[in-house]
């Protein structure tokens, strides 16, 4: 193995230098970055939160009067398909509440956050349901979303 | 290991664990995090259940697998945790292009510099840790392994490995198929096509597991096996998006011609390098066509030009490095004005496209008849 010759000696200091001002860079704004990652995180657990709720929710999942047309993406929040909503009922308990077709319903919008959150639920072959949980915020950036799914039978219990 | 070798690795390696420490992460890894927080739950289906999770099934296992060890072992956040992986594989790679580089009497201490103390490969390895360096090993292990080794069995250990690289990271099918047509470019090359096939079957097999449910299967044809990219902001993509995001051929979607294109093109440039270029100059020209010309560019994909351009630098090596490191630097930062952003992944796109105009002009021989295997 030869020496370190001249060129190779720039090549890596300028790559000590962009490195280290990567570092210093990144470090600096993780705390904006951490914001991001914190709302994805909150989204998650929102996903998490709202398929708990669901599986409390399976005789009223396979009501027979629920209609499910056929959703063309199940993880986009802004095409709109046969979405639900996690609501609360007269009963004081939690419900599925249909919601408009709208794409910025708002009983989408959980309460005091900037997050919304619908329920999608479709049939399987097997005569049982997916239900897929969205929870998404926007920024300048665009929107951010998570999506957790559960299959449900009819003998799901929660 | 010599001295200069030894400092190298050093200093490379304290670079990476130094931005391996930062707090913050990308959104890729959050989704591993998460994925790997399901695995720890005894959740197997990981395409029903975590829709964001657009990659192999291999990497299910190995984000899983390094959870369960983190939790019984370490207990370190994960994004450090996966970036330490992830260095480990940079570490290989090094190890393997030391190995190339000895047999082809290329200067190891210049290869280790401009692989290992490259600034992309420290800042995608140390900060991002995405799993695509994973694919340039595995294929540069199997193309040592079969072209430059003397060791027992080279067809099947090479094939494994190719194999294992594209279930990890289906990101170099192009350059599997082309080492396995120069394996077998003075024999057969038919049989270098049914060794691919048999690597496709097994990749695609992979997914037999979790194919039981409609979430899974749109997850698994549309992201992953159908490619269907998210950005339309760098690259051919962005110039489709511009001139006509609506336009459409007999009912299919400009992009997605564009996409068959690609594919139908880059087998005839395979059958070219075939003909006129010597393996690992192929193989860092089929990279820079798949940069230059892919649909969609993502940021972790330029570290896959770094180990190939590393035993072969040229000033477009060098200009690509700066510019690609600059960008990898900044993307993340949401100080930086999107456009700024944008720009530059452009930038890089664009110097892309030279270092490939020069290199293949640099590699191509018209008459010669190629020597293999260098």
């Amino acid at each position: 193995m030869g020496p370190i010759m001249r060129s190779e000696m720039v090549f890596i200091l300028l790559s000590v230098i962009i490195v280290l001002s990567s570092f210093v860079l990144l470090y600096s704004f993780s705390q904006q970055n951490t914001t991001f990652a914190k709302n994805l995180i909150t989204t998650t657990n929102l996903a998490q939160e709202g398929i708990n709720e669901i599986l409390q929710l399976h005789d009223q999942i396979f009501d027979s009067t629920i209609k499910l047309p056929p959703c063309e993406n199940i993880l986009d929040p802004t095409i709109t398909c046969a979405d639900f909503a996690l609501a609360v009922c007269d009963t004081g308990k939690a419900c599925l509440a249909r919601s408009s077709a709208t794409y910025a319903d708002p009983s989408w919008k959980i309460k005091d956050s900037q997050f919304f959150r619908k329920v999608r639920i479709t049939d399987d072959k097997q005569g049982g349901k997916n239900v897929t949980v969205l929870v998404w915020w926007s920024d300048a950036k665009g929107i951010h979303k998570s999506a957790l799914t559960r299959k449900l039978t009819k003998e799901t219990t929660p | 290991m010599t001295r200069s070798l030894f400092i190298i690795v050093a200093l490379g390696l304290s670079l990476r664990l130094l931005l391996a420490t930062v707090p913050s992460f990308n959104f890729d890894m959050e989704v591993f995090r998460m994925t790997a927080n399901l695995f720890h739950e005894g959740i197997r289906n990981i395409y029903q259940h975590n829709p964001s999770y657009t990659y192999s099934p291999a990497i299910f296992y190995i984000v899983g697998t390094l959870h369960t060890i983190n939790q019984a072992f370490f207990s370190l956040p994960y994004p450090t945790l996966q970036r330490l992986y992830i260095i480990f594989i940079d570490i290989l790679t090094l190890l393997v292009l030391l190995a190339i580089a000895k047999t082809l009497k290329i200067s190891k201490t210049r290869t280790a510099i401009f692989y290992f103390f490259n600034p992309v490969t420290i800042i995608s390895s140390g900060y991002h840790a995405q799993f695509d360096n994973n694919a340039m090993f595995f294929l540069l292990l199997g193309a040592w392994y079969f072209f430059y080794s003397k060791l027992p069995l080279r067809k099947v250990v090479t094939w494994s490995l190719l194999t294992l690289g594209l279930l990890i990271k289906h990101i170099l099918p192009f350059q599997i198929l082309l080492t396995f047509l120069y394996m077998f470019k003075n024999t057969n090359v038919l049989k270098g096509f049914f060794l691919f096939t048999l690597t496709g079957l097994v990749f695609l097999s992979t997914f037999i597991p979790f194919y039981n449910n409609e979430q899974a299967k749109f997850v698994i044809n549309e992201y992953i096996i159908g490619y269907q990219g998210q950005g339309k902001i760098s690259g051919i993509s962005a110039i489709i998006n511009l001139i006509c995001p609506n336009c459409a051929i007999f009912g299919v979607m400009l992009l997605s011609i564009y996409k068959y294109l690609f594919i139908f093109c880059s087998f005839l440039f395979m059958l070219f390098l075939l003909r006129h270029v010597n393996l690992l100059r192929a193989l860092l020209l089929s990279i820079l066509a798949l940069l230059t010309f892919a649909p969609n560019l993502a940021a972790q994909y330029f570290v896959l030009a770094i180990p190939l351009g590393a035993l072969f630098p040229s000033r477009w090596f060098f200009i690509y490095t700066f510019i690609a490191s600059i960008f990898l630097m900044l993307f993340q930062l949401e100080a930086v004005s999107l456009y700024v952003r944008i720009l530059l992944l452009n930038l890089v796109w664009l110097t892309t496209m030279v270092w490939f105009t020069v290199e293949l002009i640099n590699s191509y021989r018209p008459t010669e008849k190629v020597k293999l295997p260098i």
